[in-house]
């Protein structure tokens, strides 16, 4: 009876909590998957339809740029961000986002594809992102959306400065007075 | 005088007292209180006026050099050149201005200034010197209204 | 004197009234911008007796930002006078207490300490949000530029933009739409 009563619960669970059902395999993925759900009735549908990536169409990459000369082929060739050269800010959010998943997590280095000093770079420039609050729609769920409803310090518009990120040591401004 | 005695010859002050401290009460003459009446006090104070002189005679020069700096580095903003690039293409154009004459140029003729500046510009843009800076801000003239005007003044209706 | 000159002299000594809209902009990089403005010093014509400053109109204090973790790092210093009458207050409390007091700090602390710089001082106006009162605003004919972009956040964005906005990473071929 406590066995059917758990079972019951799990499958109860499965049926409100959607992200648990996610991480069921159902297909041998090989494609860009998008997972869907629908409810017909009582029963939970959920399925994983192939689709074409929506970013392929709008890439850019260096080499399609017309006018671009590859460096002299060193040993290893760039990373496609280290290739297009561009000057990315912690402001620049059309870019960044594409970076995330939608909670705002940055994705990992096999995902992007990224060199590793550049997914470094690209990671914390997100993170100043999402303290500045530049990207409060791509954020977990529990969080108020909005960044003037956070507590103390952090409810105050805040920039940051690109060059601090490969800086290992960051001066203080007291440190001007040490010998 | 004739001193006949070695110590007599000792206790002399140079010249005449009554001169000497005159020179001194002379100096002091637009001092108030003790300062100009006792000559001890006197002679202090026109020591210490006679050694800020002596510094102020360079520091003057200085402060004239700041002020002319800040004064043409407010013309030059007006006209969305840095005063790097102007001092720069006037010395290409062979138009050798000083600071001084630049800044009285620049605050009783700005017509003049204007084509001074003009000048630099067209010079540097045929010697193919590019200033970013110049570029970054564009302030004066070639101001953008669209970058810096708050966004509800641009809604509201123009009558 | 003729009666045209009289005029130029009206006019080139006439006080403008500038505004500047403090909305995510650092309050010490742009106390030095306001500090040139309060005391003259964008007019060729500037003298340090020279009475030539113009009169600024601060707005939107409340939106200031501060640079990395500022805003718990940088403390405000005040004494009592009193024994034991000393306080240290972090930047996140003074301005939740009082929105406009950074801004106003760091220009004082821009200008050189004279006699001059209190008189200088009340010719600064600012307000935390944008609204300014009438009498005031009516007077205002100029606006002083940012020294910093204001960013712009991924929700104000419109979607349609978003989708549209050339990508530079697309997705590898096994990944699961999330």
């Amino acid at each position: 009876m406590a066995g059917l009563v758990k079972v019951g619960f799990s499958l109860a669970r499965n049926a409100i909590i959607s992200t648990s059902v996610r991480s069921i395999a159902t297909t041998k993925s090989l494609n860009l998957k998008d997972i869907r759900e629908c409810k017909e009735g009582s029963t939970l549908i959920v399925e994983g339809v192939t689709v074409p990536s929506p970013r392929t169409e709008l890439l850019i990459r260096a080499e399609n740029i017309p006018g671009y000369e590859p460096v002299v082929p060193s040993s290893k060739p760039p990373c496609y961000m280290c290739a297009l050269g561009l000057d990315v800010k912690h402001t620049d959010v059309l870019i960044l986002s594409q970076f995330v998943r939608t909670d705002g997590c940055m994705l990992p280095r096999r995902i992007t594809g990224l060199c590793r000093r550049q997914q470094k770079k690209i990671g914390k420039m997100v993170t100043m992102a999402q303290k500045a609050g530049l990207m409060i729609n791509l954020t977990p769920d529990n969080c108020k959306k909005d960044p003037r409803k956070r507590r103390e310090h952090k409810k105050f518009n805040t920039y940051y400065d690109e060059r601090t990120i490969f800086m290992k040591y960051i001066p203080k401004p007291l440190d001007r007075f040490k010998r | 005088m004739v001193f006949l005695t070695i110590a007599n010859l000792v206790r002399v002050r140079g010249p005449d007292e009554f001169w000497r401290k005159r020179r001194i009460f002379r100096l002091a003459a637009h001092y108030i209180g003790r300062r100009r009446n006792c000559y001890s006090i006197a002679v202090r104070n026109v020591h210490r006026a006679l050694v800020y002189a002596t510094k102020a005679r360079k520091l003057k020069k200085q402060d004239m050099i700041d002020l002319w700096n800040t004064r043409i580095t407010a013309a030059c903003e007006q006209h969305n050149i840095t005063q790097f690039s102007l001092k720069e293409g006037l010395d290409r154009a062979n138009i050798m201005l000083d600071r001084k004459s630049l800044s009285d140029l620049a605050c009783w003729e700005p017509r003049t200034f204007e084509c001074l500046a003009a000048v630099a510009k067209e010079k540097l843009q045929l010697d193919g010197f590019v200033n970013y800076a110049d570029k970054k801000l564009p302030t004066g003239t070639e101001l953008n209204l669209r970058d810096v005007m708050l966004e509800h003044w641009l809604k509201e209706e123009k009558h | 004197m003729s009666a045209a000159k009289r005029v130029q002299q009206w006019a080139t000594f006439a006080r403008t009234w500038h505004i500047f809209d403090c909305k995510w902009q650092d309050p010490y990089e742009s106390a030095n911008i306001i500090k040139k403005y309060l005391m003259g010093q964008h007019k060729p014509i500037y003298h340090p007796l020279n009475d030539c400053g113009d009169v600024v109109v601060c707005i939107n204090s409340r939106e200031i930002a501060l640079r990395g973790d500022e805003w718990r790092k940088r403390a405000y210093f005040h004494h009592t006078g009193y024994p034991g009458g000393a306080s240290w207050t972090l930047a996140w409390e003074l301005h939740n207490k009082d929105p406009t007091m950074i801004i106003k700090k760091a220009v004082y602390r821009a200008m050189k300490g004279n006699l001059q710089r209190r008189h200088t001082m009340q010719r600064l106006f600012i307000y935390h949000e944008e609204n300014v009162p009438e009498d005031i605003m009516k007077n205002v004919s100029s606006q002083i530029r940012q020294s910093r972009l204001v960013p712009t956040r991924l929700d104000h964005i419109p979607e349609e933009e978003v989708k549209q906005y050339p990508k530079v990473m697309d997705y590898p071929k096994d990944y699961v739409l999330k």
